[in-house]
């Protein structure tokens, strides 16, 4: 009997060896970067209805992060009344899902012709890499998207020829929407505190001991993602450095350095800020998207985060404002990117259709609209407003902080395990446990690991 | 029909007989079983195919998959370049990695030990005292194992939070000094981390127990409390010993998830603050889908399968049934 039991299980088990044994992972599907004809062709001009016509009857397959869902509700019913042969079919994925399939698949081989990667080099590096995306070079040229969208907004989603390096090189992709993170500040407290709202970051820490003292929690904070900690270092952070500055860092620019004055003294102002009481308390145990809601229903007189929370703050009804702080150098810098950015697959067998949506999602005629689905779009200048005041501030900061070149990438782009690294030592040096140097020597050896690694 | 003819003699059945006539080829080792014999029983291995299929196809291969992987550098798309053994080394040197380690056998305490305990202390009490309710009980005290983890972490975290019920409570019987956020507290995120796994695991070991309390002679029960033995000595005597085979299996079910811990660990704090919470699936996680290192990923995860295997034994060993075989 036990033989019975023994001689199966180790068959199978030694087939299952021998098989999985026959190739090295990753080199016999024989899909990736297997480009098709159709994805190959060159634009030189905007797609006109009558190239996409000519493809016949199709479909084409979108996947977009949870976000979009409003802008292609929107933008599809259109679409499909200019390009009638064209069938848009939409998957809608939460951001973790989205960031953790997309890759495999666009390398499947039933790819969605048009997908949304995420900069850095977990999602977008992988896709270069692979060739799974088509550059978007051409694409770019014909639009006339250098002239619409800053160069920051596209460098981010340009990479060198073997996916090992961002920010300059061949375009890979673009996001017609913009994200960035500021001050939310609470006008009535501030108001009861007798605080003027803050333009500058002298204005800012000028206030916190007057808001302190007037019995209000001057800084709502919420950490125990690790992420917040990380946005309220790199707003903070901008008003002793210049964008360049921190853009080269995180891009792995030679020689680049972590450690400068600016940052330590970032390090140490947060841990002051904390030790002051300025900052609410058991911030390790709170969520950001929860601390987001408390400030909301009028918890403390400031919060800073993303300006995407305003969809979740506005709601609440408090009166609530929000905008972008002057830094030391008279100009505005503050972590801020594109929303993930639309690559169009290298096997796609629809390109005129896929690159006809492209382009009109990315005009600025479409800039309006984008806005009235609560989103911020990085083209149509002053023209575009909301009638939300929150949101009208919104859009009012990006316009600003766009004009200033101020937006710096998100600091966990710089390595593959920054997220984790920055995230953490923050959360240690804020408790206290390590000092604003051991913080700043600890996320540079990350990142000059990584350098050499390359 | 006259019920008393059909009725079947009573007899308690011997387990010892019961085993060996279910045995065709017992006494002949397995080792002696000869190709003619297969072939004779080959009709056998029909009836295993479907589950054996399906072993295959979800759990061997996704298995041998994962330790050719662990021999490679791998971005889980382009072509991988074997590397040999450095993902286990970079896995064994990487200190992180052994304070992860450290992390999960203290999971092992708050997931296995404490649950077992409490869960023995229970059934210890109800093979003495009848309760109305019971099933109801039982029921209720069980409920955390059919939960989703996410339901459970986002629960308490609301329980654990600053603002949250237990401080109230310990304000209110007069501790508000211990209050704290106590996920968000370097010294207390661990074990209150791991206090929901006792949460969770305890109704399980709670219900094994008192189901096999429920199986022993209640004359062995008479028989100590006539020989004088009091509560304690009884359980001692008489239920721990008739317990070990539920022991066994609950501390290998619970040691095994308190080893491969993550979902409660991922959705109450990520790991931190700082790295404290920080246990060996966290970084398979990161190495898998954050870095996409699929081969260091697949090296820890391999280990962690040896580490389990070894711990797993261990239990097996100290906990063996001596009287058997």
């Amino acid at each position: 009997m036990r033989a019975g039991r023994f001689v199966p299980a180790s068959l199978v088990a030694a087939g299952a060896l021998l098989v999985a044994g026959c190739s090295a992972p990753g080199s016999d599907d024989g899909s990736a970067g297997d480009s098709s004809d159709a994805a190959a062709e060159e634009i030189t001009a905007p797609v006109t209805p009558e190239e996409v016509a000519e493809l016949g009857d199709v479909t084409m397959r979108i996947w977009a992060e949870a976000g979009e869902e409003a802008t292609l509700n929107h933008l599809v019913p259109i679409f499909e009344k200019k390009y009638p042969n064209v069938t848009v079919d939409v998957t809608i994925k939460s951001f973790d899902d989205l960031t953790k399939t997309v890759v495999n698949a666009m390398n499947s081989d039933s790819a969605p012709d048009l997908a949304q990667g995420n900069q850095g080099y977990q999602v977008d590096g992988a896709l270069v890499q692979a060739g799974l995306v088509r550059p978007l070079d051409d694409v770019a040229e014909a639009y006339g998207w250098e002239d619409d969208y800053s160069e920051y907004s596209l460098n981010q989603f340009r990479w060198n020829e073997d996916g090992s390096r961002w920010g300059e090189g061949t375009l890979y992709a673009n996001s017609p929407v913009t994200q960035y993170i500021g001050v939310y500040y609470n006008k009535d407290l501030l108001a009861e505190a007798g605080v003027e709202p803050p333009e500058s970051w002298a204005d800012f820490e000028a206030s916190l001991p007057e808001i302190k003292s007037a019995g209000i929690t001057p800084i709502e904070f919420g950490n125990s993602d690790k992420q917040a900690a990380m946005h309220l270092f790199g707003a903070v952070s901008g008003r002793c450095q210049t964008a360049d500055e921190v853009n080269d860092w995180v891009a792995g620019v030679e020689g680049a350095d972590f450690r400068s004055e600016c940052n330590n003294q970032t390090a140490a102002t947060l841990v002051d800020w904390v030790n002051q009481g300025y900052i609410s308390s058991g911030y390790d145990g709170v969520t950001m998207d929860d601390a987001a809601l408390r400030f909301g229903d009028g918890s403390a007189a400031y919060y800073i985060g993303g300006d995407w929370l305003a969809q979740q703050i506005s709601p609440r009804g408090g009166n609530i404002g929000f905008t972008e702080l002057t830094g030391e150098h008279g100009k505005l810098v503050a972590t801020g990117a594109s929303s993930m950015g639309w690559h169009v697959s290298s096997k796609t067998e629809v390109l005129p259709a896929a690159v006809a949506f492209l382009g009109e999602l990315h005009s600025p005629d479409y800039a309006q609209a984008l806005a009235d689905q609560k989103r911020v779009p990085i083209t149509g200048g002053d023209d575009v407003t909301s009638d939300d005041p929150l949101l009208n501030d919104d859009l009012i900061a990006a316009r600003r902080l766009l004009d200033d070149n101020g937006q710096t990438a998100y600091l966990d782009w710089s390595t593959d395990t920054m997220y984790d690294e920055f995230g953490s030592r923050l959360q240690e040096l804020l408790a206290g446990r390590i000092g604003p140097e051991d913080f700043t020597e600890a996320v540079q050896a990350n990142w000059a690991a990584f350098q050499e690694d390359r | 029909m006259d019920g008393a003819v059909d009725t079947p003699p009573r007899v308690t059945p011997d387990p010892a007989r019961q085993r060996a006539a279910h045995q065709p080829g017992a006494g002949r080792s397995w080792l002696r079983t000869t190709w003619s014999d297969l072939r004779r029983q080959a009709w056998a291995f029909w009836f295993l195919a479907p589950a054996a299929i399906a072993y295959t196809v979800f759990l061997v291969w996704p298995l041998a998959q994962t330790v050719q992987y662990s021999f490679y550098d791998w971005n889980g798309i382009t072509p991988a370049t074997p590397v040999g053994l450095e993902n286990y080394v970079a896995a064994v040197t990487e200190p992180e990695i052994r304070s992860a380690l450290f992390r999960s056998l203290v999971f092992v305490g708050f997931y296995a030990v404490l649950p077992t305990a409490l869960g023995l202390l229970i059934a210890g009490v109800f093979a003495r005292i009848k309760v109305r309710g019971m099933t109801l009980f039982r029921a209720m005290i069980f409920v955390p194992q059919i939960l989703s983890t996410v339901v459970v972490a986002v629960a308490w975290r609301w329980i654990y939070a600053e603002d949250g019920p237990l401080n109230a409570l310990l304000e209110l019987v007069g501790l508000g000094s211990l209050t704290r956020a106590w996920l968000g507290d370097f010294t207390t995120a661990l074990p209150a981390v791991g206090l929901i796994g006792t949460w969770i695991m305890f109704g399980l070991c709670m219900v094994m127990f008192v189901a096999g309390v429920q199986k022993i002679p209640t004359d062995l029960f008479e028989a100590a409390r006539l020989d004088g033995a009091g509560a304690v000595r009884e359980f001692f005597a008489v239920t721990l010993p008739a317990l070990r085979g539920e022991i066994l299996i609950a501390m290998i079910f619970t040691t095994t998830v308190a080893l491969r811990n993550f979902d409660i660990v991922w959705n109450t704090t990520a790991g931190g603050p700082g790295d404290s919470t920080k246990v060996p699936s966290v970084f398979i996680y990161q190495a898998a889908f954050q870095s996409r290192e699929v081969g260091s990923a697949a090296a820890i995860g391999v280990l962690l399968t040896l580490l389990i295997l070894v711990v797993v034994g261990i239990i097996g060993l100290l906990l063996r049934d001596r009287g058997d075989s």
